[in-house]
């Protein structure tokens, strides 16, 4: 079993390794990049990702919002490596800085997500009763509405911006998410340790948090791993319909979805450029979030 | 999981005993969607309303050119017209009331009444969900059964690989492409001008089509990972070895025993699908023009026309619960293990 843990403890440095840590990391490392090559790229991608995002100043020498850095509107070029947009702003510069918005939203959506719908799935399994009965139904109600109409009303009670961007999008998530949570804790509920923990006199948040929390952190991992994608995603569909982070910003989806789209006959880079930095990044965090889901519950490979 | 809930909401449907337990089920799921309704009223009726800049605002930018208007006075008087001058809580009361009566109300800028508009929209965003249903099956199946015979080969990895990059590009991305390009490198331009079946069917197909197999191949990732575990633990089962060793060649254990079983959470997992397609229609309709549901309600928010928004979701809202308890009970139907003896 310790085999197949893999990453987990590669990271934590596997505190009873008898070879040193460094060889120990190493060989879990090669292990994981020869069983799961798709999600070692994943990992490669996700690495590359959060370079560009603190490297950003060092890999370009043009700032995301500087103007007239170039002709504009210019193609590909060994100055300008993914071209000039309408302003003369570099479309590489404002990519590599776009990298800091993707991780912004999905971190801080994942985070403002995962920490309520954690909580609130425990606390269903935990005390069950009118409080379970009466959220459930909350949780139908959210799932039932379409997820973008969702987003574009949250968006626009919120008013447009970076930070309130990441709101919208965790906000429904952190209801909705809580039904896997729920059901995760509701098989540990029942388990002899919580009822000794019980029988003991812990309190209700000692039990929730100290034995039930860490013996659900499986699905937690696979959950944060796999919605990271879909959280970048979601932003650029906003800001199709116009309710993304807003310009100048060099978010990926609104210079996809705006720019991109309103120069492509004369300018196709400034389409193809992002969407390609997206798509990518999408794909590996999903693929790395499948490696993940694998390695942690081998009953749920490959479904959903 | 919905595959999962699915499985077990079915047996314990079937194991309650035949047609009468069936009908109490039913009933009961009907009964139980009530509350879950009333919130979801509750939720828009808000909602809607909080979104700042209200309709009455709009109405009078949108009467007042000269500014010959008292604003004061003329937004009392609009306001009171629209019935918008009393609470909220007082407005969702008389809301559910009109609805328990069939009555969704009328447009506020036009009074059209919302059941007609949404009446108008409806087909175009079934046709749509429907062809990008049949696509999402006949592309991800083949895909996942290929894919799960093929375990952890090169033709695996790059089976799966694509259905991963089809969730992983955005939608209006690939819509974007399909109408921009091949204007840019052939100059070919396509007419996005809506016709209705009835004037033109075979043009009317031409425009649906498009956008509705964009949506279904992005739906088939989903599918295609999912046949693709179902088909991996079927393999598995005492009944495929027995197959094997009564010597039957493997295609015919593959597609006769094997994906039969199978594909029964994969079908109800398209149900589920259909219900998704509703909001992802959003992007689509908008960039394929097509006059369907999801843009009206993306304009109706715009416009902050709250009876046609409330309407949309109301509606949605009863199709996906009813949908998702029809996969409930077909999945006892389907499965013939989860019937009594």
């Amino acid at each position: 079993m310790s085999a197949e843990v893999g990453i987990g403890q590669a990271v934590r440095g596997g505190g009873r390794a008898q070879r040193s840590v460094g060889a120990r990391v190493w060989y879990e490392a090669s292990k994981f990049i020869r069983k799961k090559p798709l999600g070692a790229f994943g990992a490669v991608v996700l690495l590359m990702l959060i370079g560009m995002a603190v490297f950003a100043p060092i890999i370009t020498q043009y700032g995301p919002l500087q103007q007239s850095t170039g002709p504009a509107l210019a193609g590909p070029s060994l100055e300008h490596l993914a071209g000039t947009d309408q302003f003369g702003r570099d479309v590489f510069t404002r990519i590599v800085y776009g990298a800091r918005i993707s991780l912004f939203i999905s971190v801080g959506a994942t985070v403002m997500a995962i920490i309520p719908a954690t909580t609130l799935g425990m606390m269903c399994a935990y005390f069950r009763g009118p409080f379970d009965l009466v959220f459930q139904r909350v949780v139908d109600a959210f799932q039932a509405i379409p997820g973008l109409i969702l987003l574009i009303t949250i968006v626009s009670i919120l008013g447009s911006g970076q930070f309130n961007v990441v709101l919208a999008l965790a906000i429904p998530a952190s209801i909705t998410g809580s039904r896997l949570q729920r059901a995760a804790s509701m098989q540990v509920t029942g388990r002899d340790y919580v009822l000794a923990a019980r029988s003991l006199g812990a309190t209700h948040t000692r039990i929730i948090f100290q034995y039930i929390l860490p013996n659900i952190m499986a699905p937690i991992i696979i959950v944060v791993s796999l919605g990271f994608g879909g959280y970048i995603l979601a932003e650029s569909s906003l800001s199709f319909l116009g309710y993304g982070v807003p310009p100048p910003a060099p978010s990926w989806g609104g210079m996809l979805a705006s720019d991109g789209r309103r120069y492509m006959y004369v300018a196709p880079h400034m389409f193809i450029a992002p969407a390609i930095a997206l798509s990518v990044v999408v794909f590996g965090v999903n693929m790395f979030g499948d490696a993940m889901r694998d390695i942690l519950d081998p009953r749920l490979r490959g479904s959903g | 999981m919905p595959a999962a809930s699915v499985v077990y909401a079915g047996r314990r449907l079937i194991t309650n005993g035949g047609v009468t337990g069936m009908a109490k089920y039913v009933l009961r799921r009907l009964i139980g969607m009530v509350p879950t309704w009333l919130i979801i009223m509750f939720m828009v009726v808000f909602m809607v309303r909080l979104i700042p800049g209200s309709i009455v605002d709009l109405l009078l930018q949108d009467q007042g050119g000269g500014g010959s208007y008292q604003a004061g006075i003329d937004r009392a008087q609009v306001e009171h017209r629209l019935g918008l001058d009393q609470p909220v809580y007082v407005q969702y009361v008389k809301y559910v009331a009109g609805v328990a009566q069939g009555n969704l109300g009328a447009s506020l800028w036009d009074q059209q009444s919302v059941v007609s508009l949404i009446a108008q929209r409806v087909p175009v965003t079934a046709q749509v969900a429907l062809v990008a249903i049949i696509t999402s099956v006949f592309v991800s199946i083949p895909i996942g059964v290929i894919s799960a015979v093929r375990r952890d080969s090169p033709v695996d990895y790059l089976l799966r690989s694509i259905s991963i990059l089809g969730i992983s590009v955005p939608g209006f991305a690939i819509g974007t492409a399909i109408v921009i390009f091949p204007t840019l490198w052939w100059g070919v331009t396509v007419s996005f001008k809506y016709v209705s079946f009835a004037e033109d069917p075979i043009g009317h197909l031409k425009l649906i089509i498009p956008p509705a197999m964009v949506l279904g191949v992005q739906l088939s990732a989903s599918v295609a990972r999912l046949t693709r575990t179902m088909m991996l633990e079927v393999l598995q089962e005492d009944y495929i070895r027995t197959a094997r060793a009564k010597g039957l060649q493997e295609p015919k254990i593959v597609v006769k025993h094997a994906l039969k079983n199978a594909l029964i959470p994969v079908v109800t997992v398209l149900g589920i699908q259909i219900t998704n397609l509703l909001g992802g229609s959003v992007i689509t309709e908008t960039i394929f023009a097509l006059p369907g549901l999801g843009r009206l309600m993306v304009s109706s928010i715009g416009a902050r026309d709250y009876p046609v928004v409330q309407g949309i979701v109301v509606l949605t809202a009863i199709f996906v619960m009813c949908m998702n308890l029809a996969v409930d009970v077909s999945y006892g139907y389907l499965d013939p293990r989860a019937r009594p003896a």
